[in-house]
This record gives C-alpha cells, sequence and structure tokens, in this order.
C-alpha cells in the first residue's frame, strides 16, 4: 500500500502519509536581526510590503568561529535572519535570536526549506533579472557587500545557480557563493482597482 | 498574548492513500505520481471572498480541476515557490489549463487584505485565485481542509507574528472530490501530467 510522491527537491522528501494536522510546538521568538522596525508586541498587522529571501553558501576559512549577526538591505525595512523547518509538511519559521554561527573550517548553507536572509517590508518589487544590494554583518568578518541576483524560481537553486551566477566574495575569513534571491512582489494596501494587471481569474 | 489558531481538521487525517494509484476514471492504466486519495473523498463546500471582492465557491467549479493551497503573503519561501510552481505547472498543462483554477487560500486574512491578495497573485499569474475572508471562515476552512494555520507571535521581529502552515495541497478533481494530495516541492511536470489525467 503505497504512494509514490515524487519530490524535485531532495530535503522536501515525503513519506506516504497524509496531510496531518499536528500540534506545533511553538518556537520562542526573541529578537531578530537588523533593523527592527516597529513591530508591536500584539503583532498587530502592520503595512509590510511584501517578503522575499535570500540564500546563499557562506564558507569560513579561518581558524576562529564567526557568526552572521545582521544585514541591511536596499530592498526592504527590515532585514532579519530566519530558520524555517518543514515537519510533517508544516511550514515553521522562526527568527534567529543570536545570529547564525559560522563554525571554523566550515561551509553554512542557507537555502530553501531552511536558513534564510527575511526581508520585510519590500520598498520595492524584487524583479527577475535585476540585482539589489545587500550588507551582511558578520561578528569577525564586519561587513560584507554583495550584488545579490534575482531570479525565477525555477531557474536557481542554492547548490546550482544559473551560468550568470555572482562571483564569490571574501572579506576576511568569510567567503560568500552562491547567493541569489527569488522573486516577489511589493505590496500595498491599494484596492484591487489601483492594480489593473489584477484581473479576475475564472 | 499569542493568539494561537490550530485548524485541526477532524476527518482529515485519515485519509487513505492509493493502493496502487490507479485512477478510478479514464485512462484506468494511469498510475498518479503525487498522492492520490483513496476512494476520492467530498470536498467540503468552501465559500470565500476572491481577491476582487466577488463570491467564490468551491462547487461551482465543477468541471474543472481545482489546486487548492493555504498561504499567506509575508511568506518567502514556500509559498512563492509554490505559487511559481504553478506557473510551471500553467505551461505543462498547455491548453488543459483554462480548465484549471489555481487558488490560494490567505491563512493570514488580518493581513492579507483583497488588495495584497491581489498584487502578490498577479505578479505570478493574473488568472490565479487568491481567497480571503472573516477569521472564522477561514479557520474553518482550515479545518475543514485538514490544514493546519497557526499564528506565532515574532514580537521582535518586524513581521509582528508569523504563520506556520501546512505546505502540501489538494487537488479537487471535476466532481469536486479531493482527489490528489501533491506535497511540496513536487515537480511541475508531474503535477500537470496528474491533473491531466484527472481531466480525462
Amino acid at each position: 500500500m503505497t504512494t509514490t510522491i515524487t519530490t524535485r527537491r531532495a530535503f522536501f522528501g515525503l513519506g506516504g502519509a497524509a496531510i496531518a494536522a499536528i500540534a506545533i510546538t511553538r518556537s520562542n521568538p526573541r529578537t531578530a536581526l537588523g533593523d527592527m522596525g516597529t513591530a508591536s508586541p500584539e503583532g498587530t498587522p502592520m503595512a509590510m510590503g511584501g517578503a522575499a529571501a535570500a540564500w546563499m553558501l557562506i564558507t569560513n576559512d579561518g581558524t576562529d568561529d564567526d557568526r552572521l549577526v545582521g544585514g541591511e538591505s536596499d530592498i526592504a525595512k527590515s532585514t532579519e535572519i530566519h530558520e524555517m523547518k518543514l515537519v510533517d509538511e508544516v511550514m515553521q519559521m522562526s527568527p534567529l535570536p543570536d545570529g547564525l554561527p559560522i563554525p571554523a573550517g566550515q561551509t553554512v548553507e542557507l537555502k530553501p526549506g531552511g536558513y534564510h536572509i527575511m526581508f520585510l517590508g519590500l520598498t520595492q518589487g524584487v524583479l527577475p533579472n535585476t540585482t539589489y544590494k545587500l550588507t551582511l554583518t558578520f561578528e569577525k568578518a564586519g561587513e560584507v557587500e554583495l550584488e545579490v541576483p534575482v531570479y525565477m524560481s525555477e531557474d536557481a537553486h542554492t547548490d546550482s545557480l544559473p551560468d550568470d551566477a555572482p562571483e564569490p566574495v571574501t572579506v576576511s575569513s568569510i567567503t560568500i557563493t552562491n547567493y541569489w534571491t527569488r522573486m516577489a512582489p511589493m505590496l500595498t494596501d491599494a484596492s484591487p482597482e489601483a492594480s489593473p494587471e489584477a484581473t479576475p481569474g475564472m | 498574548m499569542a493568539r494561537i489558531r490550530i485548524g485541526l481538521a477532524p476527518v482529515a487525517l485519515i485519509i487513505m492513500l492509493a493502493l496502487g494509484g490507479c485512477s478510478v476514471s479514464g485512462d484506468k492504466a494511469y498510475t498518479f505520481q503525487t498522492g492520490e486519495v483513496s476512494p476520492a473523498d467530498p470536498a467540503p463546500a468552501l465559500n470565500l471572498t476572491d481577491q476582487n471582492g466577488n463570491a467564490f465557491s468551491l462547487a461551482d467549479q465543477k468541471g474543472k480541476v481545482v489546486l487548492l493551497y493555504f498561504g499567506y503573503t509575508t511568506c518567502p519561501d514556500v509559498c512563492p515557490a509554490t505559487l511559481s510552481d504553478w506557473t510551471e505547472v500553467k505551461k505543462h498543462l498547455g491548453d488543459d489549463a483554462d480548465q484549471v483554477e489555481f487558488v490560494m487560500v490567505t491563512v493570514d486574512p488580518d493581513r492579507d487584505t483583497s488588495a495584497k491578495l491581489a498584487q502578490y497573485l498577479s505578479f505570478f499569474d493574473p488568472t490565479f485565485i487568491g481567497l480571503t475572508g472573516t477569521q472564522s471562515e477561514i479557520s474553518n476552512a482550515e479545518s475543514d481542509f485538514g490544514v493546519t494555520a497557526i499564528r506565532q507571535d515574532a514580537p521582535d521581529s518586524a513581521a509582528g507574528y508569523l504563520m506556520n502552515h501546512t505546505t502540501s495541497y489538494w487537488a479537487i478533481d471535476t466532481d469536486g472530490n479531493k482527489r490528489l494530495l501533491i506535497a511540496h516541492g513536487t515537480d511541475p511536470e508531474i503535477i500537470a501530467e496528474d491533473v491531466k489525467h484527472l481531466l480525462k
């Protein structure tokens, strides 16, 4: 009694189980990084502007551990470091309050389904075939500036970017490769009528 | 205090997936490659409001296949990946795409206004449908379709709160049955092949 479910991305392997209503253990969200914005304790809805994510490989060639502690970009009001987990088909996302450790001699992968740089409150659409500026701050290596390319979803995975993948960037012991972002729209509170391209579905 | 919504599905969770996955109708030899629900399970009623403010009823979609996903626009990873995949599915469907509705129900009706849903969906494809409603209507829909959606406060993030939610989604067949359960990350070409067979 089996059902074959073929997945394209290995990390989303699925057992034969049906969708499950899973009791999710609430994480303990604390301080995220970067510009905190003006979130209220009640989580009052705010003008979000849309969200996007960046992924990359971060290698520490040094002998000392380092840590990604924050970031800033020119596409969003807030740049944070988040972890996503997929547990029994349920996506769980959490800000990383203490940043992301980059141990000496190791490469840390930020890729879909896992760690990502989270952009909140987009100030512009994140469009394919464009780039934007992202500055990441490491505890020891300091600031690393990236010009991040935006790809259509199907064109890119952190492990295999298109041919025009950006050059590695090295600052001190930290080298960042395969950095990219998936296209994402900026959202406003404008009425649907203000979005002429948003035509009704069938 | 955190407001937690848990969309527990009374029934959903005991869905028997297919034995060999043989199609009930149409091409008898075909084996579905996504998760087939067997026996086919009539989909619950779903009556919400689309991104243009119009009433949407799942019952009105009979004769078409409906891909039914629950997500939200502040989602940076899984939701845009799913919608991007759908644009690929649509390409693979070719002319059959006219017989398929791509529907995302927001799990975050507080933030996902019709305006935002309209902008969000049109970024991927203007024919995709985005549904919202009152919190109660959305919670009922989540429950009816066995979707987990939990609001997780993130007071120190600019997000304010995030939504943990189910990433797999349904294909409703032309008779209004929940027929396939599609895992996040499934190859769009495979999804399109299965959907084509639902249209036969």
